[in-house]
């Protein structure tokens, strides 16, 4: 048996306690000589001691209890995917479900069990590309349309972005991944007739090139084809507010008082933070209520206002090093389950992160993506403590199988 | 797998870097300019504040002008929406709706109308809803909101209107205020400015000190209360107290405008003042539809009282005679010839001549008839020195110094400017223009032994606490003539009221003095006058010994078919009308001191109302004697004066008005007249008086053969008569 991964469990450990701290300083509010403190830090603090003792039970259990059980909840998880859908609205969507005191989001446990769920149905051996194709598709599109549902695009954005990292290790020719995201390129390009006629050229050399049956070819084809006159037509007949709704959506500065409000604040307060920050508790955009979410999704605008420059350079370093050594720790595993899983639960982290600093800094549409491990949530937190913990015990076991 | 991680890895230091890249281009390179968005939006800002404009009162503290501020309303719904999110009880539509019925509720607008406005697109900003919400209005809306826990009200100050209690009363000088922008960091706000009349004159006073107070709000708009702010609170602006009696000026608007439709002139203008002091009781100046014209136009007008002017006419006589008496050139009696004088100046001739022809008049009558050849003949002796330095020390020809806005100073010309028969001219008013203040300001001299005042309509300025800033004194600008000539004038004056052309306006137990004047109007622009176009004027003062009011009617353009323009018929009777009404204010004690040396005051006892017999009957109980007025003699008496519980002389008469005008069309309502009962059986009786409103009580039976009440007597409703039958 391998040693336990201290490295990567430390820096989880120093994220967290970063978190506490951030968490602390953006729920309080300076009125005069007075500080104002709301009590999201204490709850955060509980959540990190719930989250260590299910990690805890999770590198406990034998792997054959997890095995077992992981279909049942990716089953039970849909369940709540439809139920919520029922459930009265909280924040304008049907995102939450309210359990007692807390609010839970049934996709953030969906995300982890797809990519459990996905590993395990994929790696199995001896299938075709065309079964490891529909099985992947099929067990990503039940939740992802679930979601989409609630409406919350961002985590659905998330489901692409785990199924194309998958499918991206798995032995699937790299071609197909040409296939999954061509439509979307496709989409984008059909704004253009030029720039659609040099990827349509790039297209068809690179299928070309890629030995595929011809059935497919020809479908891909005929899709791309399909969405490059049908976008035109379906953007022209949307609605001025439905096209204007969409433009916002991709360039929030086209609505500074509305979607761009937020990422406009956020952006005017990590930039007055300058070098070194206004210090610990001394933001002012955050006292005067001017940012919003400041204490979950937009926490990182809370650190780069009070601690400036230096202390964004911190974060991202150690967002790099715990990314980096995650990486380089599932080069080690051999398994192909477990890889996937890990490479899944890499990519998901990943994509998070730069998402939300992306957000915070205003280059990336705001989509509701909290900043994993600092941002105040509960369910957000135990899930991605039970990714990493997923990760780590299977580095820890991986000796047995290897 | 391994190069795909190197992949992985190199991607993300490529993220990296390019978030490092750009947190250095917004915390390194722009740092500076977002630093200064969040100064400009989180450094206090200023914010005016508007203070309270001052009040008017009369001289009394009866309020003429006050002033409400109106606020304006905006609702922050990012607030609402933000907060509806959170506590996820409400709906914001459902708050919206709970807004506009609150606002709604207290205010003009209607709820529709606001709740469309809130769920105007985009519903993440700030809209404005309405902007004249009273301070009650205000405080009840913003309670509400506490109530229903709604946040996101966003107030600030709109304007300030001026509220006039009385309505048209004095709106020749009241004046009228405008707003004046202001800066206020950004936003422009409004303060008040008066346009003219009193608001313009005392605006210093009036409007205040504007405050100021720092600032800093929050995203929700909501005022973040820090210790280091400063503040400096707006000063109200002061109270003006002036010297209008209300009382006085409704009497006298009340009367001008009875004239002025009765008349069909084209101004009616009215000075009333006290002569001692030189304090304006009263001023109105009408101009034709006066009543069709909204207040706030009649304020915004120039005060017609001050700078209308007008040729004096024979009312300017007395100044000369003055002259004449201080000079001893003529003694009252002395006879003088007052056949037309031909004049001859230059190879020019002018023939002096009187609308009634007298062969010789006493010095006394020249001016009890208003004769212009004698008072031309009396002129000469004196010479145009005289009289130019005599008229320029009553105030003629310039400003009275009064400080009201709008003033003229008249058209006098200078001595050297004089032409061959101007002496004569100016001796009875022509020649030359006044304004009515001038006018009264000059009487005013003549009643009150010589001293030309400084008429002023402002007493006292006060501030909030009524302590008083400033007072205006009486203040006595020049000394004219002598006791002994002004007591002899005084009594030529007299005699214009009691023989003389103004015999309309003669009381009983009043002593009036006073001239008259009817002038041509000079044609505008041209050497020559108007046909049929009159200035009437009645100048005069009372009481005569030691006088009180001096009050002056002027009729611009009076009718010429109905010989309205004569001021006998004109001016004179407005003249008498407003002097009833003045001395039979409860407060007037004029009677009293008419004749301070009679001991005998008896208080008059109330007969208004009663039958006459029954008040003849009190009356002579009392010993007291009466006259009655009116032609209905078996009638109420309407009015009486003095009135109830005055003090008054006892060897004075009581006069029982029956048929005052306007009061009986008021009590028509409820007064009827007796039937005659007599003669007729009881069941005729009583169904009679069903009909009409008298209570019967009967005493006997059978044919009715008398009863308490007179036939055709006023009745009212509720009376009782008694009826004996037989």
């Amino acid at each position: 048996m391998k040693k336990f991964e201290w490295m990567i469990f430390g820096l989880l450990i120093l994220l967290m306690f970063i978190g506490i701290i951030s968490i602390y300083t953006a729920s309080s509010s300076r009125i005069g000589d007075d500080f104002l403190f709301a009590n999201y830090y204490i709850k955060q603090f509980i959540w990190i001691i719930i989250s260590m003792l299910i990690l805890l039970i999770l590198l406990k259990i034998p792997n054959v209890v997890v095995e077992i059980s992981i279909f049942p909840i990716y089953f039970f998880t849909i369940l709540l995917l439809i139920l919520v859908l029922f459930l009265p609205e909280i924040k304008g969507s049907h995102r939450w479900m309210s359990l007692g005191p807390i609010n839970f989001q049934p996709s953030e446990l969906a995300k982890l069990f797809t990519i459990l769920v996905l590993s395990k149905f994929i790696s199995k051996p001896f299938l075709s590309d065309g079964q490891i194709l529909f099985r992947s598709f099929i067990i990503t599109l039940i939740p992802v349309i679930l979601i989409l549902l609630e409406p919350d695009l961002g985590t659905a954005l998330i489901f692409f972005v785990i199924l194309f990292s998958i499918l991206l290790v798995s032995d699937l020719p790299k071609f197909y991944l040409i296939l999954i995201v061509s439509p979307i390129i496709s989409i984008i390009f059909s704004f253009s007739y030029w720039m659609f006629i040099i990827y349509a050229l790039i297209l068809i050399y690179l299928l070309y090139r890629s030995n595929l049956d011809k059935v497919i070819i020809g479908f891909v084809v005929a899709i791309n084809t399909f969405i490059f006159f049908i976008t035109p037509i379906f953007w022209n007949n949307l609605k001025d507010y439905q096209q204007n709704r969409i433009l916002t959506f991709i360039n929030p500065m086209r609505d500074p008082f509305g979607a761009g409000y937020q990422i406009i604040q956020s952006k005017i307060a990590i930039g007055s933070g300058g070098i070194f920050g206004k210090g610990f508790l001394m933001g002012t955009q955050k006292n005067m209520n001017f940012l919003p979410e400041h204490h979950t999704d937009f926490i990182f605008s809370v650190i780069g206002e009070e601690f400036g420059f230096f202390g964004c350079l911190f974060i991202l370093l150690i967002y790099f090093l715990f990314l980096y050594k995650i990486a380089k720790s599932i080069i080690k595993i051999k398994q192909k389950e477990y890889r996937f899983v890990s490479v899944g639960i890499l990519a998901y982290i990943t994509f998070q992160i730069f998402i939300n600093i992306g957000m915070n800094l205003g280059i990336v549409p705001t989509t509701g993506i909290p900043l994993p491990f600092i941002s105040y949530g509960g369910s957000n937190l135990l899930i991605n403590v039970m990714a990493i913990g997923f990760i780590l015990k299977y580095l820890k076991e991986r000796s047995i199988f290897a | 797998m391994n190069t795909r991680i190197k992949y992985f890895i190199a991607l993300n230091i490529i993220f990296i870097l390019l978030w490092i890249g750009y947190l250095f281009s917004i915390q390194i390179l722009d740092a500076h300019k977002l630093k200064a968005t969040v100064q400009i939006r989180q450094n206090p800002s200023k914010e005016i504040l508007i203070p309270n404009r001052g009040n008017i009162y009369d001289r009394d503290g009866e309020l003429l002008v006050s002033s409400v501020k109106y606020y304006q309303i905006d609702v922050d719904r990012r607030a609402i929406i933000d907060n509806c999110n959170r506590e996820s009880k409400l709906t914001a539509k459902k708050v919206f709706n709970k807004i506009a019925k609150i606002i709604s509720d207290n205010s003009l607008a209607k709820k529709d109308f606001l709740f469309k406005k809130l769920t105007k697109k985009p519903q993440y900003s700030s809209i404005y809803l309405i902007s004249d919400v009273s301070e009650n209005q205000l405080h009840i809306i913003k309670r509400e909101f506490a109530k229903e826990n709604i946040k996101g009200l966003v107030v600030s100050f709109s304007n300030i209107k001026r509220l006039y209690p009385h309505d048209k009363l004095g709106a020749n000088f009241l004046g009228i205020i405008d707003a004046e922008k202001q800066r206020n960091s950004g936003n422009s706000i409004y303060t008040t400015i008066g346009r003219n009349g009193i608001e313009a004159t005392y605006n210093k006073y009036l409007c205040g000190e504007i405050g100021w107070r720092e600032t800093i709000y929050d995203a929700n708009n909501r005022m973040i209360p820090l210790l280091f702010l400063k503040e400096k609170a707006a000063q109200p602006g002061k109270s003006i107290y002036l010297t209008i009696n209300k009382e006085i000026q409704e009497i006298l608007e009340e009367k001008l405008i009875i004239g002025l439709k009765k008349y069909k002139a084209k101004n009616a203008i009215g000075i009333v003042m006290e002569p001692n002091t030189g304090e304006i009781l009263a001023m109105a100046g009408l101009a034709k539809g006066h009543e069709e014209r909204s207040a706030n136009e009649l304020r915004s007008v120039t005060n017609i009282a001050a700078s209308f002017m007008f040729e004096p006419g024979s009312s300017l006589k007395p100044i000369t005679a003055l002259l004449a008496l201080e000079k001893d050139i003529y003694k009252p009696p002395d006879i003088i010839d007052c056949t037309d004088y031909h004049l001859e100046y230059e190879s020019e001739e002018r023939v002096i001549k009187d609308d009634h022809k007298y062969k010789t008049l006493s010095f006394k009558d020249i001016i009890a008839y208003s004769s212009n050849v004698g008072i031309s003949r009396i002129v000469e002796k004196i010479g145009s020195k005289v009289l130019y330095e005599r008229l320029i020390a009553m105030g003629f020809g310039h400003k009275t110094g009064s400080n009201i806005s709008g003033e003229a100073s008249g058209i006098f010309r200078k001595l050297k400017d004089w032409q061959g028969f101007s002496l004569h001219s100016i001796s009875f008013g022509q020649e030359i223009s006044v304004s009515t203040l001038q006018l009264a300001n000059a009487y005013c001299s003549l009643a009150n032994g010589g001293n030309v005042m400084q008429p002023h309509l402002v007493k006292e300025i006060r501030d909030e606490n009524n302590k008083i800033i400033t007072s205006y004194k009486t203040k006595i600008l020049r000394k004219i003539s002598n006791k002994r000539s002004l007591d002899t004038l005084k009594v030529f004056l007299k005699s214009v009221v009691d023989y003389g052309t103004a015999t309309g306006t003669k009381f009983e137990h009043l002593t009036i003095a006073g001239k008259t004047g009817t002038s041509e109007k000079a044609t505008s622009g041209k050497i020559g006058y108007e046909e049929e176009k009159y200035t009437s004027v009645f100048a005069g003062f009372f009481p005569v010994k030691k006088p009180e009011y001096v009050i002056v009617i002027v009729y611009d353009e009076a009718d010429y078919k109905s010989y309205s323009y004569y001021a006998s018929l004109s001016a004179v009777p407005t003249f008498r009308d407003v002097v009833k009404k003045i001395v039979n204010l409860p407060d007037t004690d004029v009677i009293a001191n008419v004749k301070e040396d009679n001991k005998k005051f008896v208080f008059a006892p109330n007969v208004t109302g009663l039958q006459l017999e029954k008040a003849i009957k009190i009356l002579q109980k009392k010993e007291i004697n009466f006259i009655v007025t009116g032609e209905n003699k078996n009638g109420t008496i309407m009015d009486q004066y003095p009135k109830p519980n005055t003090s008054f002389d006892k060897n004075e008469k009581i006069i029982l008005n029956l048929d005052n005008k306007q009061d009986t069309e008021q009590l028509r309502i409820d007064v009827y007249a007796m039937p005659n009962l007599i003669g007729l059986t009881l069941r005729k009786a009583i169904a009679i008086s069903n009909k009409s409103s008298v209570k019967l009580v009967i005493h006997g039976n059978g044919i009715i053969s008398a009863q308490s009440i007179k036939p055709g007597s006023n009745i009212k409703f509720g009376d009782v008569c008694t009826i004996t039958a037989k």
